[in-house]
């Protein structure tokens, strides 16, 4: 399978001077399902905003289907959805179905096809019957879907999540993780950082784990589950068992 | 769950939800001026066309002096400075204190007419949403050269779409100084001081954030517009509201 995202000796130097990423090497294959965990300033939010361009490298490059990110971030943009931690702050409509409408209005694609791609999504996320409601009167659960919604009426390849299951109850991380793991059975390419393995890692077919700046393990994730806690991160509660780590919507 | 606060953009079918932005818009301009200069009857006329309005749009007009907690105070102040201040003839006099009935008249004139510039707003704000709203902005300052219209358009929807969050960090904040025993500290401008300094931060944090948000959604000021059109039922107001403000002027 081909490579949808290629990063090669990519670092970051913040204008203070700190170093928020140091040489970085990954590609990630088209359709792979990839759980990126780190203790908090670890430098995995600063990874993922290189993905479109929310961040230009200090050195190295990114390549989004081959083409690097500088070369076209509009482009870059379009391809990678990105869903934030803070729903609150990226929603920016009156209504559900403005909020969603706002990224295809920036495209500025034809009124007839904004709506119609947001009907798509609203069906696909479970929220039409929301469609007119204002955003911040939603639920958490499903401001994060109306978040997701907002990037994939885009029609982005690879869809990256930073946290998308804090301060979310237990029915909205599983509303969430459903539509994530079915997003991901549609062919979508997912990156997605996270403290909380436990809700998601049954799901991803790789763990990256970062320390530093820097990646310091990236493999199969029941490969890394003993090396976890050196890390800062939480083994999952089956693996401390010495059992299987389970799937939270079974 | 978000507090609800009036106004905001309610959902509905009613006449108001109904009428183009751009006729709104005009009309809230125009029926406000026209309150300036409208007498008595002018008023009366006026405020029982609004509050039908805002009837049928299902907005609950008791709550606004609540959700305006300082403005029925605002007004009582200038009610009593105006009748107080104003010479003519003394209803009773105590002390210095003498309120004249010309001063009474003219107070009650002028908080009416205020009153009702906040509900005409209200009637604004509940029917139409922000995007529809910066739709209209930009439309009028389209006309004017030199005046970034996209850009001032869509800074006035953010303000408003933004405006329940903030009021509701305002409320998180004032509960979390209060449950640190605040109201200890007998000093207004070091309470002032205290609140002041966080919200700024998170108002300041939360736009930061937008920014990003707004960023990676590929925003531009280019960009497609809602379709506005306007047809025979605002053509029918603008003479209906236009003879309004005329009768208001003459009765």
């Amino acid at each position: 399978m081909v490579n949808i995202i290629e990063i090669d000796h990519l670092s970051h130097r913040f204008s203070d001077g700190s170093l928020g990423l140091s040489d970085i090497h990954l590609n990630i294959r088209k359709g792979s399902f990839v759980v990126l965990a780190g203790s908090n300033g670890s430098g995995k939010t600063t990874l993922l905003r290189h993905l479109n361009g929310l961040l230009l490298p200090s050195t190295g490059e990114v390549r989004i289907e081959g083409t690097p990110v500088l070369d076209d971030i509009s482009g870059a943009r379009q391809k990678v959805g990105m869903v934030f931690q803070d729903t609150d702050s990226q929603i920016v409509g009156e209504t559900v179905f403005e909020d969603i409408a706002f990224g295809p209005e920036n495209l500025q694609l034809a009124r007839e096809e904004i709506n119609r791609r947001v009907v798509e999504v609203l069906e696909l996320l479970g929220l039409s019957a929301r469609a007119e409601d204002r955003p911040h009167l939603l639920s958490g659960g499903q401001k994060r879907r109306l978040t997701i919604a907002g990037i994939l009426v885009m029609q982005p390849a690879i869809l990256v999540f930073d946290e998308p299951f804090s301060n979310l109850d237990y029915p909205g991380i599983i509303s969430v993780l459903r539509h994530i793991v079915g997003l991901h059975k549609q062919g979508h390419t997912i990156l997605l950082t996270t403290h909380d393995l436990e809700k998601v890692i049954a799901h991803a077919d790789r763990l990256l784990i970062m320390e530093g700046g820097k990646i310091v393990r990236d493999d199969r994730p029941q490969k890394l589950f003993h090396d976890l806690e050196a890390f800062g991160v939480r083994q999952p509660c089956g693996s401390r068992m010495g059992g299987e780590v389970g799937s939270w919507l079974e | 769950m978000a507090r609800v606060t009036v106004f905001s953009y309610k959902k509905g079918d009613s006449l108001l939800h109904r009428l183009d932005p751009r006729f709104k818009l005009f009309y809230m301009v125009a029926l406000s001026m026209g309150t300036m200069s409208s007498g008595f009857s002018g008023l009366i006329l006026t405020t029982l066309i609004i509050l039908a309005a805002l009837f049928a749009a299902r907005v609950n007009v008791l709550s606004v002096p609540k959700e305006l907690k300082l403005f029925p105070y605002f007004l009582l102040f200038i009610f009593i400075t105006r009748s107080l201040t104003t010479p003519g003839e003394a209803i009773f006099s105590v002390s210095v204190f003498a309120p004249t009935r010309e001063g009474l008249l003219l107070g009650l004139h002028f908080c009416w007419r205020l009153a009702l510039v906040v509900l005409i707003s209200l009637g604004f704000i509940v029917s139409t949403t922000s995007n529809q709203i910066k739709a209209a902005v930009e439309f009028y300052f389209s006309k004017i050269p030199g005046v970034p219209e996209k850009r001032i358009s869509t800074m006035l929807s953010l303000l408003i779409r933004f405006i329940p969050i903030i009021m509701s960090q305002l409320q998180e904040t004032i509960d979390a100084q209060n449950a640190r025993c605040v109201e200890q500290r007998k000093n207004p401008v070091y309470r002032l001081v205290k609140l002041s300094i966080p919200l700024l931060y998170r108002i300041f944090l939360n736009g930061d954030q937008l920014a990003i948000a707004m960023t990676s959604r590929c925003y531009s000021e280019d960009r497609t517009g809602p379709l506005l059109t306007s047809c025979r039922l605002d053509w029918l107001s603008l003479v209906l509201i236009t003879s309004l403000i005329i009768l208001m002027q003459i009765i």
